[in-house]
C-alpha cells in the first residue's frame, strides 16, 4: 500500500467523524452493559447499516466494536463486572486498583491501554497486512492447544496463595464448561436434563452470576466499595490520578505494545476471541515481571496486560474476513452479512478491486482509536465516583439490573436463574478464597480447549504425538515450557544473590 | 497480642463438596458415550476427586488438631447482613418467577423498592423515589431502546397498544 492511498483513506475516513462518534458512544454504553456486546447490537442495528452506504457502515460498526471492548474493562475496574467476556481478567488488578481509592488511576491505565494497544495493532496490520492472514492458516488446532494451555496455566498462577484452593475452583470451572453436548457426537453431557444447557453454560450469565451478583452479595457488609483506609484517596477527584496513570503507560508503553500484539496474534485466529487473549496476555506479563507477587493485588501492569490483549484482538479478528473471506469471530461474521449485502466479495480480491474499503476497515478503526482519547479519558475522573455510592443502593442495583442484563444475550428466562446460581457459587467462592476467577477461566477456556484438543486427537486417530507434530507447535511449547520455567529460575538466581551478598 | 479467630471448616468444604458432586454426576451422565466425549472429563474429573478428597482431609486434620471449628463462619456471619443476603437472592427468586406476569416495569419497581428497603435505605419516600427513577432508567433501555424481548407485564402491554405492535 502506498503513502498516497494511506492518506486518502486517512482523509476520506476522517470526513465520516459524524458517524464513527455515535458508533464510540453507542460502543461504549454496550460494553458497560453486561449481557450486551458488539455483535448483537449489530444484529439489531442491521436494517440501519444494510441501509447505510458500505463505507459508512463499516466505519459506524467498527467504531462500535472497538469502542464496546473498551467499555468492557469499565465496569470491571468499578465494581468488578466484567461488561465483556474479553474484560473479566481486567477485574484482577482493576478493582483492587479500586478498593484502594485509586479507580480513576485504574480506569486511565485501562483507556490508555485499550486505545493505545489497539492503535498499535492497527498500524501493525495495516503494514503486515499479507503475512498477517497467512498465519491464520498456521496456526491449526494442535498450535491452538498450546495457545490455550497458555491462558489455563493461569489458574494454577492465580492458585499461588493455596495452591490447592486455586486448582479445584479451576478445574471446578473447566468441569462445569464440559456441560453441553459433545464436539464430535452432539450428545448431550451433564446438562440435568435442561435443553438450555445443550449449547454449554450460557457465558454471559456465568460472568454475571460469578462477578456480578457474586461480588454484590459479599459487598453488602461494607459501606462502600473503597476500603476505609482509602476513602480519602478515593475521594480526591482531581486530575491527580489521570495524570499520574497516563505518565505511568506512556513509561510502559512496551507493555502496551507487546500485549496488543498478543491480542492481534490471537484474534487472527478464528474462534479464538478477547476472553482468551486477554487471560494469556496477563498470565504473560505476570510471568515475565519482576514482582509477579504483586499481580492480583492492584498491580498497574496487571492492567495494562489484560486490556491490551483485549483490545488488540479488534484489528486482529477481521484479518481473516477481509484476506481470506473467514470470519474470525461472530462480530465479524455480522459485519461480512453487511458487506455480503452491498455484493463486496471478501477475499484477496478485495484489496485489488477495492483498496480503500480493504484497507480503510483499519484506517478507520485507527481513526476511532484516536476519537475514544477525546472522548474518554476526561471522563474517568467522574466514573470513578461510582465507587462512593453506598452499597444499600449499589447491591440491590447490581444484583436486580445485572440478572435482567442476563436474560439479553439468548432471551431465555433461564438464563436468569443460571446467573443466580452461579452468584451463589460465586460469593461462596468469594467468602472462601476459591478464587472466582480461576472458576471462570476454567468456564471460558475448558470448551475451546476441548474443541481444540479433540479436534487435533481426531485427526491423529487418537494419537497424541501429533501436539507434538509441527514445527510452530513446538516452538509455542518450548515457549510455554519456558515461561513455566522462568520465574521458578529467577526466585532461584535471586536467592542466589541474596545468599551471596 | 490479638487473639486469631479460629478457622471455619466447614466452610472451606462447600465449593470442594459441591464440585464433587457435580464430577459424579458428570461421569454417571457420560458413562455410554464415546471416548471422545468423555476423554477431557475424566481426566479433568479424575484430578478434581483427588484435590476434592485433599482438601477433605486437609479440614479434617486442621480438625482433629483444634486449628478450627465446623462452622460456616464466613459464610454466614456478620448475622444481620447474612439475613439480609437471604433477603436479597428471595426477592431476585421471586423477582425472576413473576416477571413472566408482572413485567420489568412493575416487578423491577417492586424488586427494587422492597431490596432499598431490606438494606436499611430510609426515610420510605427516598426508597420509593430511588426505585421508582432506576426502574424509569432500565425500563427505557431494555424496553423501548434495546427491545431485548422480555416478557410482558401490564405496563409493556400497555406501551405496545399505544407503539401499535
Amino acid at each position: 500500500m502506498s503513502w498516497d492511498l494511506l492518506g486518502h483513506l486517512f482523509v476520506s475516513q476522517l470526513s465520516l467523524w459524524w458517524i464513527i462518534w455515535p458508533g464510540i458512544i453507542l460502543g461504549i454504553i454496550v460494553g458497560f452493559l453486561p449481557g450486551f456486546n458488539a455483535e448483537n447490537t449489530l444484529i439489531m442495528l442491521l436494517p440501519l447499516t444494510l441501509a447505510m452506504p458500505v463505507h459508512y457502515a463499516f466505519a459506524f460498526m467498527t467504531s462500535l466494536y472497538c469502542a464496546t471492548h473498551l467499555g468492557g474493562g469499565i465496569p470491571a475496574i468499578l465494581v468488578r463486572i466484567p461488561g465483556t467476556p474479553g474484560a473479566a481478567a481486567t477485574t484482577l488488578d482493576g478493582y483492587p486498583l479500586t478498593q484502594q481509592g485509586r479507580g480513576q488511576f485504574a480506569l486511565v491505565l485501562s483507556f490508555f491501554a485499550s486505545v493505545f494497544s489497539g492503535l498499535f495493532a492497527c498500524i501493525v496490520t495495516v503494514a503486515l497486512l499479507p503475512y498477517l492472514s497467512a498465519m491464520g492458516l498456521y496456526l491449526r488446532s494442535v498450535e491452538m492447544v498450546v495457545v490455550m494451555l497458555f491462558g489455563l496455566t493461569l489458574i494454577a498462577v492465580i492458585a499461588a496463595k493455596d495452591v490447592l484452593k486455586g486448582l479445584i475452583a479451576g478445574l471446578f470451572g473447566l468441569m462445569i464448561g464440559m456441560i453441553g453436548v459433545d464436539h464430535i457426537y452432539n450428545t448431550p453431557r451433564a446438562t440435568f436434563g435442561f435443553l438450555e444447557l445443550y449449547d454449554g453454560v450460557p457465558l454471559v450469565p456465568a460472568l454475571i452470576g460469578l462477578f456480578a451478583v457474586g461480588e454484590a452479595l459479599t459487598m453488602a457488609e461494607r459501606k462502600l466499595i473503597v476500603k476505609s483506609e482509602s476513602r480519602k484517596v478515593g475521594g480526591g477527584h482531581d486530575w491527580g490520578q489521570t495524570i499520574e496513570a497516563m505518565h505511568y503507560s506512556i513509561k510502559r508503553w512496551w507493555h502496551v505494545f507487546w500485549t496488543g500484539m498478543v491480542g492481534l496474534v490471537i484474534g487472527i485466529v478464528p474462534g479464538a476471541g478477547a476472553s482468551i487473549a486477554s487471560f494469556v496476555a496477563y498470565q504473560q506479563s505476570r510471568m515475565w515481571s519482576k514482582h509477579p507477587e504483586t499481580y492480583g493485588t492492584g498491580e498497574p501492569d496487571g492492567v495494562i496486560a489484560a486490556e491490551g490483549g483485549n483490545n488488540g484482538v479488534c484489528s486482529g479478528t477481521l484479518v481473516p474476513m477481509m484476506a481470506l473471506g473467514v470470519p474470525g469471530g461472530s462480530t465479524a461474521a455480522v459485519m461480512m452479512i453487511v458487506l455480503q449485502y452491498h455484493g463486496m466479495v471478501m477475499g484477496p480480491q478485495l484489496f485489488t478491486d477495492d483498496p480503500e474499503l480493504a484497507y480503510g476497515v483499519f484506517v478507520g478503526m485507527l481513526l476511532s482509536y484516536l476519537f475514544m482519547i477525546l472522548t474518554i479519558f476526561p471522563l474517568a475522573r467522574y466514573m470513578s465516583r461510582v465507587v462512593l455510592i453506598e452499597t444499600t443502593y449499589l447491591v440491590p442495583i447490581i444484583i436486580l439490573v445485572t440478572v435482567v442484563a442476563a436474560f439479553s444475550e439468548r432471551q431465555y428466562m433461564f438464563d436468569m436463574g443460571v446467573a443466580i446460581v452461579f452468584g451463589l457459587i460465586g460469593y461462596i467462592a468469594n467468602k472462601t478464597d476459591f478464587h472466582v476467577a480461576a472458576i471462570l477461566i476454567g468456564v471460558i477456556l475448558g470448551p475451546i480447549f476441548e474443541n481444540y484438543l479433540v479436534r487435533a486427537m481426531r485427526l491423529s486417530e487418537g494419537d497424541p504425538r501429533i501436539l507434538f507434530s509441527s514445527t510452530l507447535g513446538n516452538i509455542l511449547w518450548g515457549f510455554l515450557v519456558l515461561s513455566l520455567l522462568f520465574p521458578a529460575f529467577r526466585a532461584w538466581l535471586k536467592k542466589r544473590k541474596a545468599a551471596a551478598a | 497480642m490479638k487473639e486469631e479467630k479460629p478457622r471455619a471448616l466447614a466452610a472451606d468444604l462447600v465449593i470442594p463438596v459441591v464440585a464433587l458432586a457435580f464430577t459424579v454426576y458428570f461421569f454417571y451422565s457420560t458413562r455410554e458415550l464415546g471416548w471422545e466425549a468423555r476423554a477431557n472429563g475424566l481426566i479433568v474429573g479424575a484430578l478434581l476427586i483427588v484435590l476434592g478428597l485433599v482438601q477433605i482431609g486437609r479440614v479434617a486434620v486442621d480438625y482433629v488438631r483444634k486449628r478450627g471449628t465446623f462452622s460456616f463462619g464466613p459464610l454466614v456471619e456478620p448475622r444481620d447482613i447474612f439475613h439480609k443476603r437471604l433477603g436479597l437472592l428471595a426477592i431476585t427468586i421471586v423477582f425472576v418467577a413473576t416477571l413472566p406476569w408482572l413485567g420489568l416495569g412493575i416487578g423491577l419497581f417492586a424488586a427494587l423498592a422492597a431490596s432499598f428497603a431490606l438494606m436499611g435505605v430510609r426515610p420510605y419516600a427516598r426508597v420509593l423515589k430511588v426505585s421508582a427513577i432506576i426502574t424509569v432508567v432500565c425500563w427505557i433501555g431494555f424496553v423501548v431502546v434495546l427491545d431485548i424481548g422480555l416478557p410482558q407485564g401490564p405496563l409493556e402491554k400497555l406501551y405496545s397498544h399505544f407503539r401499535g405492535d
